[in-house]
């Protein structure tokens, strides 16, 4: 808020206000006193220079007397006169020594003007009555017209006389020989030089125009002035407002300088009473303004109280819509990251399936609309799990995002190259320049993935399968396109990997679906897609669950649901099957060892064949299934089918021992398919035999398989085993199954397999009923 | 008889040309010798004898205006004209006696010498340079009275000479001072000349020193001895008529004297020569002042 401030200004111009009014009463009085000083001061200047162009006067006067008397005893005048007293004649002899006197009147009035030097505007040699005898003026002689001097007495040293311009200063030199008077030379002073020596001090003075100043005689007769015919105007004016009167008095009061000050005029303007009134006018409007600024001041400072309240709600909203604005902002980065995230793959930057399949299904579009054509690539590294199992997952990725930049490097700007997951690549060139070009398009991606690369210090060679379908020739559908690209991919593979091949539809269907699941299979377990199923196996004579066998399910993605007899030979045959195996083992035990039964409840879990082919593993997991899951080992019924015995290895025997030390319980799974050499239920410490389905199936109507099962069941009671039936779907087969003392059974006239989740309801269903 | 007849041919042209070779020196032979031979007697302030004066100027300015080399050759009143001329000539009676041979020393003479009627037959004037008179001056203390000056100039000398009876005088013979020139014998004066080596600029001071009770002095001597000897002498009035001061030249030296008469004129008309007279006459002007007009022509 800046109301203080505003507060501060209004305060600041009242202070301003009075000072301004406080300075300028100051300035008026200071003014005033000073004007008063400056007046007296004046005056006393006038004095003081009017005393100065007296004595200057007086100076001259008195040097011009000094050189008069020079003059009159000078050698001119005294031979001019002792020629005449002689009495030598003016035309022989006398008009030469007055002719001398001439010549040195005028050579002393043609010096050089100078402080001492003559300043006489005529110079005169009269005899003793006062008759002139020589008159001269700076250019010779002149007639004796000016100037009456009768009475020589009365010219004294010094006289002023009137002439025929005016009153002039008259001085006199006696000329004296032989101690007598033998006339006298009388000068009439040069008014200009009385002028100019009166003035002469007054420089500063002339500036004021108002300034006049006088050589009076003792009547009060004009000499000289510097208003020169105004003068007796001047003197009329005296008694005005502002005059004043110097006077001094010279040469023993015979003469008086007269000065006429206008003390007021000759003020400056700055300090003339009207510029002190002017100055005290000046303070009124000042004031006034001082005053409507007060109360602009105060209308101003509700306004700028409004703007500031205006500017803070502006500056608020202002930030509101910043952050919003970064909000949104943020939103839309996060909304384009969430939908690079939902079409592009995160690990290589290109489009993933969704966005691929959505090309793919444009580009079909297009073409059909257009009449072009869509070539489809499937491409799928061959050796990628290699480097992935041998060196880890951050190897595998960097063996991904690089083979990615090579495709892409290769490939058009219209063309999208995508990875569809794991190590498969999907490219969908639209409209290809000409027909066969795929192959060449196929080759170079061949050629890039081939060449080694490089995964720290390693050097890896990869290569891949290519898989080639055309729209329209090779479906006209994408995901149809999709699928035909894919089964030639794994034909190509089929053929000895590092090679392309293009749809045929002859080529063989089954062949490629077992290749599919293979590759899927790879990855179930990482992308969790089996699950277990758990199918109860019962008490035949009380009919309640005992235990249940795990059954192992897989539902892939592109295959749907795979069926055991199709996944697991393949999973036997690529050696999948030890890790699915272990997956099941620990699974099996750790759901079971949630069910939190009050008997003991087994679970039965199939072992593989090759799962024996490393028995040490094999003990091992069984082992930490038992320890993390909780169970005992008599809960747990491991099923082996016969194939396993045939080899007759040491280490299987070694095993089952130590399974059966262990407590666990060991069934014999599906006999009588196989061989049911009856020496191996006898060298083998099995709990159980199971009874195939293919028997139970035809009991009790077959007699054969009737008798069968009564020899099985007898044979395994004999040898001290229980029994359980597999594939019980009638009542009929149980009764039968219950007679010959059959103690097992599961099938469908019990349970379907079912999740974890049903058999802990039927269990507790069971629970209730016999509560 | 032929040889001497011959014989005497050939001397009588040698005479011819030797006295042709003196008369003949005008014009032409003073700018071929590319030298102006100024005679002069040491006088008043004409010649001061300090190397300078009216006619030393006035010469230095003519043998300028020729083109010449200015030399002064000094001289006396008694020789100047042999020194001029080749012929020595003095006064006799109203006229000219013309007594020996003197070698030519010079071109011009010029020292203030008044035109006289017995100097007129042995030389030849210019134009008048100066005005002259002679007075008759007295010391101050002279009980001797200036005349009172009648309006006429015949008055006035008689008046003059009347003051003499008695007196004694001073002059100088075979100048312009010379008292046969004024027939002072007839006024009973003690007429005391002056030794042949007195100069005209000695005259005052022989008064001043009692030689005599007065002197004759002409004009221009007087001024200048009115300044120098201020309240120790007066003049008494005029004895002379109005005279006039000129250069003298060979008769034969036509052609040299028209060259000078020209400029003369001009430095007259173009005040020059006036300036040179306020130099060494400042008094002059008031007394002879139609003389010094620029235009004035006698």
């Amino acid at each position: 808020m800046k109301l203080p401030s505003l507060t501060a200004n209004h305060r600041t111009i009242r202070i301003v206000g009075v000072l301004l009014g406080l300075y300028l009463a100051m300035l008026v009085g200071v003014a005033y006193v000073g004007q008063a000083h400056l007046r007296d001061a004046l005056l006393e200047q006038e004095r003081l220079s009017t005393e100065k162009r007296a004595a200057a006067i007086d100076h001259l006067l008195a040097g011009q007397e000094a050189l008069l008397g020079g003059l009159a005893n000078g050698s001119a005048v005294h031979n001019y006169l002792t020629n005449r007293a002689a009495g030598m004649s003016e035309a022989r002899g006398l008009r030469a020594s007055l002719a001398a006197v001439s010549r040195t009147f005028r050579e002393v009035m043609h010096r050089p003007q100078q402080a001492q030097t003559a300043a006489f505007e005529r110079l005169l040699l009269v005899d003793l009555s006062g008759r002139p005898l020589l008159e001269v003026d700076g250019n010779g002689e002149v007639s004796h017209d000016r100037y009456v001097l009768h009475d020589t007495q009365q010219l004294g040293s010094m006289a002023v006389k009137r002439g025929t311009d005016g009153l002039s200063v008259l001085l006199t030199a006696p000329v004296v020989q032989e101690e007598r008077r033998a006339g006298y030379i009388v000068g009439a002073v040069d008014k200009s030089r009385l002028l100019a020596t009166l003035l002469a001090d007054s420089g500063h003075i002339e500036t004021y125009h108002q300034h006049a100043t006088a050589l009076v005689d003792t009547e009060g007769g004009l000499i000289v002035s510097n208003m020169g015919a105004d003068w007796p105007d001047w003197q009329a004016r005296t008694g005005r407002f502002g005059d004043t009167v110097v006077e001094q008095s010279l040469a023993a009061d015979r003469l008086r300088v007269v000065t006429i000050a206008d003390l007021d005029g000759m003020q400056t303007l700055l300090t003339s009473p009207l510029f002190l009134a002017a100055l005290a006018l000046v303070s009124l409007p000042l004031l006034i303004g001082v005053s409507h600024l007060l109360r602009l001041s105060n209308y101003n400072l509700v306004l700028q109280t409004r703007f500031a309240t205006t500017r803070q709600q502006r500056g608020l909203l202002r930030k509101q819509n910043e952050r919003l604005q970064r909000e949104i902002d943020k939103r839309f980065e996060s909304e384009k990251k969430l939908v690079h995230q939902a079409n592009y793959d995160q690990l290589t930057g290109l489009p993933n399936r969704s966005l691929a399949l959505d090309r793919l299904a444009q580009a079909v579009k297009w073409a059909r609309r257009e009449g072009g054509s869509v070539q489809v690539l499937f491409l799928d590294l061959d050796r990628f799990k290699q480097v992935n199992d041998s060196l880890g997952h951050s190897a595998g990725d960097e063996l991904l995002r690089e083979a990615a930049q090579r495709l892409r490097a290769k490939m058009r700007d219209s063309d999208t190259v995508s990875r569809l997951g794991g190590d498969e690549f999907l490219v969908i060139c639209p409209d290809p320049p000409g027909a066969g070009d795929w192959e060449q398009v196929a080759r170079d991606l061949l050629k890039t993935l081939s060449q080694p690369f490089y995964i720290g210090d390693h050097e890896f060679f990869v290569g891949a399968s290519i898989g080639v379908a055309s729209f329209p020739e090779g479906g006209t559908e994408p995901q149809r396109l999709l699928k035909n690209a894919d089964i030639a991919m794994y034909a190509a593979k089929e053929q000895g990997r590092n090679r392309y091949s293009y749809y045929d539809p002859s080529l063989d269907a089954a062949a490629v679906e077992s290749m599919k699941i293979e590759n899927n299979l790879r990855h179930a377990l990482a992308r969790e897609e089996l699950h277990l199923l758990f199918q109860p196996i019962v008490d035949l004579s009380s009919g309640s669950i005992v235990a249940a066998e795990a059954l192992l399910r897989w539902t892939n993605r592109e295959l749907g649901d795979v069926p055991p007899d199709k996944f697991i030979p393949i999973a036997e045959e690529t050696g999948l099957i030890h890790e699915i195996g272990e997956w099941v083992l620990t699974e099996a035990c750790r759901q079971i060892g949630t069910l939190h039964t009050d008997r003991e409840f087994r679970v039965a879990v199939n072992l593989s064949t090759r799962q024996f082919s490393r028995p040490g593993r094999l003990l091992d997991c069984v082992l930490s299934a038992l320890r993390t899951s909780g169970l005992m080992p008599s809960q747990l019924e491991l099923e082996i089918t016969e194939s396993v015995l045939i080899d007759d290895r040491p280490e299987i025997g070694a095993l089952i021992g130590q399974l059966d030390r262990i407590g666990v319980r060991l069934s014999i799974d599906d006999f009588g398919t196989g061989y049911s050499a009856l020496n191996y239920l006898q060298r083998f410490p099995f709990d159980i035999l199971k009874i195939d389905r293919s028997f139970t199936q035809e009991i009790p109507d077959n007699e054969a398989s009737s008798s069968l099962i009564r020899a099985i069941i007898a044979m395994a009671h004999a040898l001290g085993l229980e029994v359980i039936a597999e594939g019980i779907e009638h009542r009929t087969q149980a009764g039968f199954l219950l007679v010959q003392h059959c103690e097992f059974g599961q099938g469908f006239l019990y349970s379907r397999p079912v999740s974890l989740h049903n058999l802990h309801e039927l269990l507790a269903e069971e629970h209730a009923k016999s509560a | 008889m032929l040889q001497t007849v011959r014989l005497a041919l050939a001397v009588c042209l040698a005479v011819m040309g030797m006295s042709g070779h003196a008369a003949n020196f005008d014009l032409a032979q003073v700018r071929e010798s590319g030298v102006l031979r100024h005679l002069g007697v040491r006088y008043a302030n004409f010649v001061t004898g300090a190397g300078d004066g009216l006619d030393v100027e006035l010469m230095r300015g003519f043998a300028t205006d020729l083109g010449v080399r200015y030399e002064f050759v000094p001289t006396t009143w008694e020789g100047v004209f042999g020194d001029l001329t080749g012929t020595q000539a003095r006064r006799h009676g109203d006229g000219a006696e013309r007594f020996g041979k003197a070698p030519v020393r010079g071109d011009v003479v010029a020292n203030g010498m008044t035109v006289l009627a017995w100097r007129t037959q042995v030389v030849a004037f210019s134009e008048p340079t100066f005005p002259s008179g002679v007075w008759l001056v007295a010391r101050a203390d002279s009980t001797l009275q200036p005349i009172v000056p009648s309006g006429s100039l015949d008055h006035d000398i008689v008046a003059t000479k009347g003051q003499l009876g008695g007196s004694s005088v001073l002059a100088l013979p075979n100048t312009c001072l010379d008292p046969g020139l004024y027939q002072l014998e007839s006024t009973r004066a003690d007429i005391r000349l002056a030794p042949k080596e007195r100069k005209l600029n000695e005259m005052i001071p022989a008064l001043l020193n009692r030689d005599a009770e007065t002197t004759l002095l002409d004009v221009p001597d007087a001024l200048v001895a009115l300044e120098r000897w201020p309240g120790e002498i007066k003049v008494l009035g005029p004895i002379s008529d109005h005279q006039r001061m000129a250069v003298a030249f060979r008769p034969e030296s036509v052609a040299l004297r028209e060259a000078f008469n020209a400029y003369f004129a001009r430095i007259r008309e173009n005040g020059t020569y006036q300036q040179m007279v306020t130099k060494y006459y400042p008094a002059v002007f008031d007394y002879f002042p139609e003389f010094f007009a620029r235009t004035a022509v006698r």
